[in-house]
């Protein structure tokens, strides 16, 4: 019954894989949603430019290679997803995770239900679309002309015998083909029946389905990500109910795919301006590349993006960063030119779009001609108020144009919100460019289009409608109003407490570990607990380099909240008498505390050494990196996987979550970051920032398995009745347990 | 978010306006099916089984045994194609049937299809265009060798 879905499977998991991997260092919100959004056409995408490769270079195994290309792709996606975070290229920028607000209760109950409300309405508009859909494809196949004789006769090409595919270039079907179009739409269609073994019917109308739907969801996310969940939903009804969006949706056009490709590339790019991620410039390249495999019409659109991000290089203090994303952002896009490339200039004939038997004086005229300008204006006022087609969508964007106009000022210029009004505005100004030259009988090329080109812009409409007009979630669960640049200047001051007690050992390479960061902006404060080996003498020549105390106390906790009252940073991190910082560790953290307001406290990687400074235990190394960087607070709570050394904090956020717990003697910090934990999300660095020493004094060595046990109950305390967690962390610290003896033996 | 600006109330009440509008717009906006439903079809299509529909072109098939699997042969019809928009559909969909053999619509390959109501019209469209009826498949539809 459901063998037509079978091969969707490949490319959703080659698809979502990807985007897992791409945006696992990134500051992207809701990341599931936006790979789930995003999977399928991806994975399709993927999947065509694989097919065009491999018949253009082992037509004879190409269909063999497509299969095996299929699985293997998800394969390596799953691998790169499982690599440890600090393997991952330091090339990409840090990210945050958004700490939530409050939760005033009456806007949060009416949200509810609102929320609720707009979700039954998104679902009766999503079922009945899809009683429509099911009902016209089973009476109407074979899609609209350019579906029937256009796309899904390239796949045919593709699919039926590669030795042959090139016939698709032959003269005498260039009369209606278009040789040198892009072959994403064929190349998914072909897909199906490639992985199927036969050509059948329904694979064209639902690969359609499937990128109708991937756009639906990605509304939903980003509305979700910048208003609320309430918004998102009625939007993507909205957008469920409009019936051009209905109607060409059964046709096998490419005109939605192209849609999804823009309006993410788009959205993306709002993302990438927001958290200076390099990944997600890279990732708004590759959409913008899909996009011009999808149509040809991508191709204006990609100067037009760029165009904004050299406007947005301009306005930048940092020219440097600007310059790097926006090569990240062509490095994006450029496969796919390549790939677009040979299949324009190498196969398909460079394509005939002005009419070269026009001579330049007839086209001047045509250029020149006002009553044309009035013409395409007014099929383009006539078109866009047309409610069969649009239900108000154009009327209410112009509004909130309007509106946004008007409330300029109180948006700060950080929203990066005006970026898909520019883009429908950059789309619409080609499109109505294209009719003003076009050498085709104007009255036929606007009814034969219009309704199609303003699909593709239709999208971000939406999307920048329902963010200007949409309601916010109260729980300040969406993505931060503003996040600032990254600080040139005026740099915080760093203080990292070092507690010591009988350290002589190796206190000084650990104090040079600190001082060797080469931060004009820091503060090292020794607090000694009265040692009387040579601790205090090692102290004494640094001179004024550090600050330090030497007198008894209750111990590490007691020594670190006494540190805290002393420390005149609004940026803090202590470190171990034994332990070191990375080199350079301390300007990622700082990089990443000005880079995001919102960060309150933040961790990375470190290694384990022994007491000669030699790595060891690479492997434990590994498993907490791993953990590290898919933290959450549950699983936080099931194993402490976080290096003490790794972690800073905004001081005042440090002390409004309370001092130490002098009563610890293992767990002091676990207690302390899973109270820091439940006030905010913590942001991970993908850098490595301390290396931890063990050696057969060293106190967690001693007493690990005492440790564990204080570890557990301070898991209890915060569990909140939960037992899955306890067993969980008891279960951890039995293997933990287990190897450490193992090792040691 | 705050604003002194003359127009900011107005603006400040716009989303609930704007929600209360699409929440009483949007039900009576839902996509309508104006066909019926085809339980049988659906089961066809979706288990890939494809035993209730034709490709488009399957009117070709009884050419299909007849003819080489690459290459180009003529599409001949009367009238052109170019006059009868039916026609015109038919050769489109009869490029989807066979491809990667590409038809021609001018009269110049070996091999051609005829493809015309009746066979006086089979015959004269062969002989006009210098083509020998090799084997008429059913009334007025053939396949021609080119002789001159």
């Amino acid at each position: 019954m459901i063998a037509a879905f079978f091969p969707f499977i490949l490319p959703f998991l080659t698809g979502y894989l990807f985007w897992r991997w791409l945006t696992l260092k990134t500051d992207l919100p809701n990341k599931s949603l936006f790979s789930f959004s995003v999977a399928i056409p991806t994975g399709l995408a993927f999947f065509s430019v694989n097919i065009f490769l491999f018949h253009l270079l082992v037509p004879g195994h190409s269909h063999v290679a497509t299969r095996w290309s299929s699985w293997l792709m998800p394969l390596f996606f799953l691998l790169l997803n499982l690599l440890p975070a600090s393997l991952h290229h330091s090339l990409y920028g840090p990210h945050t995770n958004y700490p939530k607000g409050a939760y005033p209760s009456k806007k949060v109950i009416f949200h509810l239900l609102l929320t609720f409300t707009t979700f039954i309405l998104f679902s009766m508009a999503l079922y009945s679309y899809l009683i429509y859909f099911r009902n016209y494809v089973t009476w109407n196949l074979f899609g609209g002309w350019d579906g029937r004789y256009f796309w899904d006769l390239k796949a045919r090409f593709l699919s039926r015998n590669p030795l042959e595919w090139k016939a698709l270039f032959d003269p005498i079907m260039a009369n209606w083909t278009l040789p040198d179009y892009p072959l994403l739409l064929p190349g998914s269609v072909a897909w199906g029946w490639i992985s199927i073994g036969r050509e059948f019917l329904a694979w064209p109308p639902l690969v359609g389905l499937s990128f109708y739907l991937s756009l639906l969801v990605h509304c939903i996310w980003y509305l979700k990500s910048m208003r609320s969940s309430a918004t998102a939903f009625l939007g993507a009804a909205f957008l469920v109910c409009l019936p051009a969006f209905s109607f060409w949706s059964t046709t096998h056009y490419a005109d939605i795919p192209f849609s999804f490709f823009l309006t993410s590339s788009c959205l993306l790019i709002i993302f990438s301006l927001r958290t200076q991620s390099s990944r997600l410039f890279l990732a708004s390249g590759l959409m913008a590349g899909l996009s011009c495999w999808t149509k040809n019409e991508g191709i204006p659109v990609v100067p037009g993006l760029l165009l904004l991000l050299l406007f947005y290089a301009w306005n930048n203090k940092n020219r440097n960063l600007a310059f790097r994303n926006i090569a990240m952002f062509l490095l994006g896009i450029f496969p796919l030119l390549v790939v677009i490339g040979i299949l324009k200039f190498g196969l398909g004939g460079g394509g005939v779009y002005l009419d070269s038997t026009r001579s330049s004086a007839e086209l001047l005229r045509q250029i020149l001609d006002p009553m044309r300008y009035a013409y395409i204006a007014k099929a383009f006022y006539i078109y866009k108020t047309n409610s069969a087609s649009w239900l108000y969508l154009w009327p209410l964007f112009t509004l909130a144009v309007f509106s946004f106009v008007f409330r300029m000022r109180i948006f700060p210029h950080g929203h990066y919100r005006w970026i898909p009004l520019m883009a429908v505005l950059w789309v619409e100004l080609a499109y109505f460019s294209v009719y003003v030259i076009t050498p085709i009988d104007l009255a036929f090329h606007i009814q034969t289009s219009m309704t199609r080109l303003l699909l593709h812009t239709a999208p971000l409409a939406l999307v920048f409608l329902f963010d200007i007009f949409g309601i916010d979630d109260p729980t300040g669960n969406s993505f931060p109003a503003f996040i600032a640049p990254p600080a040139t200047e005026g740099a915080e001051l760093i203080t990292i407490l070092m507690p010591s007690f009988q350290s002589a050992r190796f206190i000084r390479e650990s104090i040079d570990s600190v001082l060797s960061q080469n931060d004009p902006n820091l503060e090292l404060i020794v607090l000694d607990g009265g040692s009387t080996d040579e601790t205090v003498s090692i102290l004494e020549s640094y001179g004024d380099k550090i600050r330090w105390i030497s007198e008894a106390d209750k111990g590490q906790a007691d020594a670190l909240n006494k540190g805290m009252s002393l420390a005149k940073g609004s940026l803090l991190g202590w470190l171990n008498s034994d332990d070191l910082y990375c080199p350079g560790a301390l300007a990622h953290v700082r990089a990443r505390f000005t880079s995001n307001h919102a960060t309150q406290w933040l961790f990375g990687p470190c290694r384990i050494i022994n007491e000669d400074g030699h790595e060891i235990r690479k492997f434990v190394s590994w498993y907490k990196t791993f953990r590290l960087s898919r933290y959450t607070y549950t699983q936080h709570l099931t194993e402490n996987f976080v290096s003490q050394m790794g972690v800073f904090a905004r001081t005042e956020f440090l002390r409004n979550s309370g001092l130490f717990d002098i009563d610890l003697n293992w767990a002091l910090d676990y207690d302390l970051w899973l109270r820091m934990g439940l006030r905010s999300i913590p942001a991970y660095i993908p850098y490595d920032l301390g290396m931890f020493r063990m050696y057969s004094d060293s106190k967690t060595v001693s007493g690990f398995e005492k440790g564990f046990r204080e570890d557990l109950r301070v898991a209890q305390k915060y569990s909140a009745g939960n037992p899955l967690p306890l067993w969980l962390h008891h279960f951890h610290n039995q293997k933990i347990v287990f190897i450490y003896n193992l090792l040691s033996r | 978010m705050h604003s002194n600006h003359r127009f900011s109330k107005y603006f400040n009440a716009s989303p609930i306006v704007f929600l209360a509008f699409l929440l009483f717009f949007l039900p009576n906006k839902l996509a309508v099916s104006q066909l019926p439903f085809a339980p049988d079809m659906l089961t066809s299509l979706l288990s890939a089984a494809d035993v209730t529909h034709h490709p488009a072109g399957y009117k070709m098939n009884t050419f299909r045994p007849y003819l080489p699997l690459t290459g180009k042969v003529s599409f001949l019809t009367y009238p052109p194609i170019n006059v009868d928009q039916a026609l015109e559909t038919l050769y489109y969909d009869a490029q989807n049937y066979l491809a990667p053999l590409i038809l021609n619509p001018a009269p110049v390959e070996t091999l051609a299809i005829i493809w015309t109501s009746n066979d006086s019209q089979m015959q004269k469209l062969a002989s006009q265009n210098g083509y020998q009826i090799t084997s008429v498949l059913s009334q007025g539809k053939a396949l021609a060798v080119k002789i001159r």
